[in-house]
């Protein structure tokens, strides 16, 4: 055992250190981990610079500081609420966002118009606002004194406030106490829900796991696709590289083919594994690098982005600690198997040359686990996907990561399938072994499948 | 110690590659095997070394199962290559740890080899000048850098950093240059001096009759001679007659009754029956005062006996 551990330690760091070394790889690691540094970074900068006048547009303001009110209109309302913006709009809407800045304004009343407007000669900064009531119902007006320092876009910035507040200015002015009328402005809506579905309506995190249930099995699937796709075939080029350098017999004399094999794969993981946490290290660094460099250019800025990693904070306690460790696990799980059936490919291929008619084992396999998730309801509807797919252990890499951390199967469940996914794992690099040293003397065409498992079979 | 061979069989398919084999080792020295391309002495060699594994028979090291944990092997596969763009220096460590070489004695080790093999400059860069920046030391040698008999140094270097009990060389000389086939001769002579153990397939028969004490022919499989290399010979007798005089001498090969193989200048390869047939001859030319130069009667060589077995029709590799 131990001398097994022994041949499998030194397989391992020979392969990873040269692996690492190649020039290749550097190369790819840096050069990619500085453009996914620089794309967030200066793709935030741009979009700001380029689109971020499109969020003012949007946006209400004004400049003044005094707005002097003639209110003939029944009822009382004190204007200087208008101050607390929050109360008007409860929740800005992240599709129509609505900026308001009317903080800070001075209302005071006057008994016409036209004393507001004379009041207004000494005031630069003032506007007159005028209430009244026909038969088509209440005006609010707005007028700008003359020699006044305040454009037109001012006063369209504050009537487009008073239409935002003009119904709860009004609801006020009828009587209705602050609380009341806060009751009065909840939404209401109205629907039939199972037992089931009310439990989960009492569930605060129930909207993001809905999100997170459309975007997170297609998030894990692309990880898995792109590092099985990006190191299968480094996985398969390293095994047949001692048949490839003629170096097998002197290869085999020393180490045993699955100690090889299990050597190999783990050591190109690692090495892929190392590399994809460099280029995500670098992809975070970069929008973090972007949030303080749009955040130091542009003070106001409100970008979606931004505000959208802001409200990470309020996702703690959404994923418990244990299911994000098994889901990293299952994620690592499924790469090592993937890995391993590459291993067999390279197992199979007798030169560099064969791996074109062997890698198929490896991308078949993930082409149709994908299209039974994909049908069996694994990645359209995460929930109500067929359970048996979390126990195959080429499917269950694929939705046990989701599953798990929205909540849908236990941990235990999950653990489960990554005892069945190592499992495999484990028993394909033992196939793969045995297959390399049966092939390791074979001359000639890649054999079929058939013919494998004809092979297989003698001794 | 001791090698034992016993009744090693093996099918591929319907077809037997190697045919209930047996030798034995018990001393020190070199076993040859020899036989025709596709005779079965690479397959015998993985079986023995437990790479491939056997349909019968058995391969004992000191009366237990041959494995790699009971007996160190070093081994000069007949398909032989290197990492191409991998340090020499680095692979020839790797090789030596996955032997269970500590790192400081396989640095000696190396070092030790390559001064033997002639192969220092490629394993130990030295410093060159390179003008006004001052002294710059080499990169490591890259394997496909290096001549093939250079790779072949650096190939056995690999089968004896373990300091081998066991030595299994196949076609050890092939591709070699006189003066690189010299050094490694000298190299096996050393070992063999040392009591290891060496198992040698080659077709250069002259190299083999130089070290082999004992051999086995294989044909079709099939061990078709087998035993103490000088016994084999005299079994045959002294067959081979090399004549040298100043005259023609053929009339008197005629009258003689002996079979004149090849003749260049008076100088003549002759097969007699028997002794008697040679002196009977050598005395014709006495009587007849015709001066001989040289006169030798030998054992056919092991060339001779191995075409013998297998037959002429089979190519040479």
């Amino acid at each position: 055992m131990s001398r097994r551990f022994h041949s499998f330690f030194k397989v391992f760091s020979f392969t990873f250190s040269h692996h690492a070394k190649t020039k290749g790889y550097l190369t790819a690691t840096f050069v990619t981990a500085f453009f996914l540094f620089l794309l967030p970074l200066a793709g935030m900068l741009a979009v700001e610079f380029f689109a971020g006048d499109t969020q003012a547009k949007t946006s209400y303001q004004t400049a003044a500081k005094t707005v002097y009110v003639s209110d003939s209109v029944y009822g009382e309302f004190d204007y200087s609420r208008l101050n607390d913006t929050s109360f008007y709009i409860q929740e800005s809407s992240t599709v129509n966002p609505v900026y308001l800045n009317f903080s800070g304004i001075a209302y005071q009343p006057v008994a016409s118009v036209e004393e507001g407007l004379e009041k207004g000669k000494e005031d630069p900064y003032s506007l007159v606002l005028s209430v009244t009531k026909d038969a088509q119902g209440v005006h609010f007006s707005i007028l700008i004194p003359e020699s006044s320092s305040l454009t037109e876009e001012d006063g369209d910035g504050f009537s487009s406030y008073l239409s935002l507040a003009g119904n709860a200015i009004l609801l006020q002015k009828s009587g209705i106490d602050t609380e009341s009328l806060g009751a009065l402005s909840d939404p209401v809506s109205s629907e039939i829900l199972s037992d089931e579905e009310a439990l989960l309506e009492t569930d605060p995190f129930q909207g993001i796991r809905d999100v997170f249930g459309m975007i997170l099995p297609y998030v894990i699937l692309m990880v898995l696709y792109f590092l099985i796709l990006f190191y299968g075939q480094s996985v398969a080029n390293s095994v047949v590289s001692e048949k490839s350098s003629k170096l097998m017999d002197t290869f085999l004399i020393s180490v045993q083919p699955k100690d090889m094999i299990f050597g190999k794969m783990c050591a190109i993981a690692l090495s892929g594994i190392l590399q994809f946490l460099f280029w995500g290290v670098a992809l975070t660094l970069g929008f973090v690098a972007g949030t303080f460099a749009v955040k130091g250019m542009f003070p106001d800025t409100d970008m979606l982005l931004i505000r959208f990693f802001e409200s990470f904070g309020s996702l703690s306690g959404l994923f418990t600690l244990p299911s994000i460790v098994v889901t990293v696990l299952m994620i690592l799980g499924g790469f090592f198997l993937y890995c391993a059936l590459a291993a067999v490919g390279g197992a199979i291929a007798s030169k560099a040359e064969d791996l074109s008619a062997t890698n198929y084992l490896f991308t078949m396999a993930l082409v149709i686990s994908f299209l039974f998730v994909l049908f069996g309801g694994g990645i359209e509807n995460i929930a109500s996907g067929s359970p048996i797919l979390d126990y195959i252990p080429f499917t269950a890499v694929l939705v046990v990561p989701s599953r798990l951390l929205l909540g849908e199967i236990s941990v235990l469940t999950a653990c489960i399938s990554l005892a069945i996914v190592l499992l495999a794992t484990v028993l394909i690099v033992l196939l793969a072994g045995k297959l390399y040293r049966i092939m390791s003397f074979y001359r000639g065409k890649v054999p079929s499948v058939k013919q494998l498992f004809g092979m297989l079979k003698e001794k | 110690m001791s090698l034992i061979v016993s009744d090693l069989w093996k099918k591929y398919g319907e077809k037997t590659v190697v045919d209930h084999l047996s030798f034995s080792m018990e001393k020190p020295g070199v076993y040859a095997l020899l036989g025709t391309n596709g005779a079965g002495k690479t397959t015998a060699i993985r079986m023995i070394l437990g790479m491939l594994a056997k349909d019968g028979g058995e391969v004992l090291w000191n009366g237990t199962p041959l494995h790699l944990k009971s007996c160190n092997v070093g081994y000069l596969a007949e398909e032989r290559g290197l990492y191409p763009k991998y340090p020499l220096m680095d692979q020839l460590l790797y090789f030596a740890s996955l032997r269970d070489v500590p790192r400081e004695q396989a640095k000696e080790r190396i070092r030790h080899w390559a001064k033997k093999l002639e192969v220092e400059e490629y394993l130990y860069p030295s410093s060159s000048s390179t003008g006004i920046r001052g002294k710059k030391k080499e990169k490591p040698k890259l394997a496909d850098q290096l001549s093939k008999g250079n790779q072949q140094k650096i190939q056995f270097m690999i089968a004896l950093l373990s300091d081998p009990e066991l030595i299994v060389l196949d076609e050890p000389m092939s591709g070699l240059d006189p003066v690189n086939t010299d050094l490694f001769k000298k190299i096996i002579r050393e070992e063999i001096d040392r009591g290891k153990y060496l198992i040698m397939s080659s077709h250069q028969m002259a190299t083999v009759e130089e070290f082999c004490t004992d051999i086995t022919i294989l044909d079709r499989s099939k061990a078709v001679l087998q035993g103490n290399l000088n016994e084999i010979k005299k079994s045959y007798g002294r067959v081979n007659l090399s004549l040298k005089t100043e005259t023609d001498i053929s009339s008197y090969i005629e009258q003689s009754g002996v079979a004149l193989l090849s003749e260049k200048e008076y100088e003549y390869r002759l097969k007699v029956q028997n002794e008697d047939q040679a002196n009977a001859l050598l005395g014709l030319l006495i009587q007849n005062g015709v001066t001989v130069i040289t006169f030798d009667l030998s054992e056919p060589s092991l060339h001779e006996i191995f075409v013998e077995k297998v037959g002429e029709g089979h190519e040479m590799e």
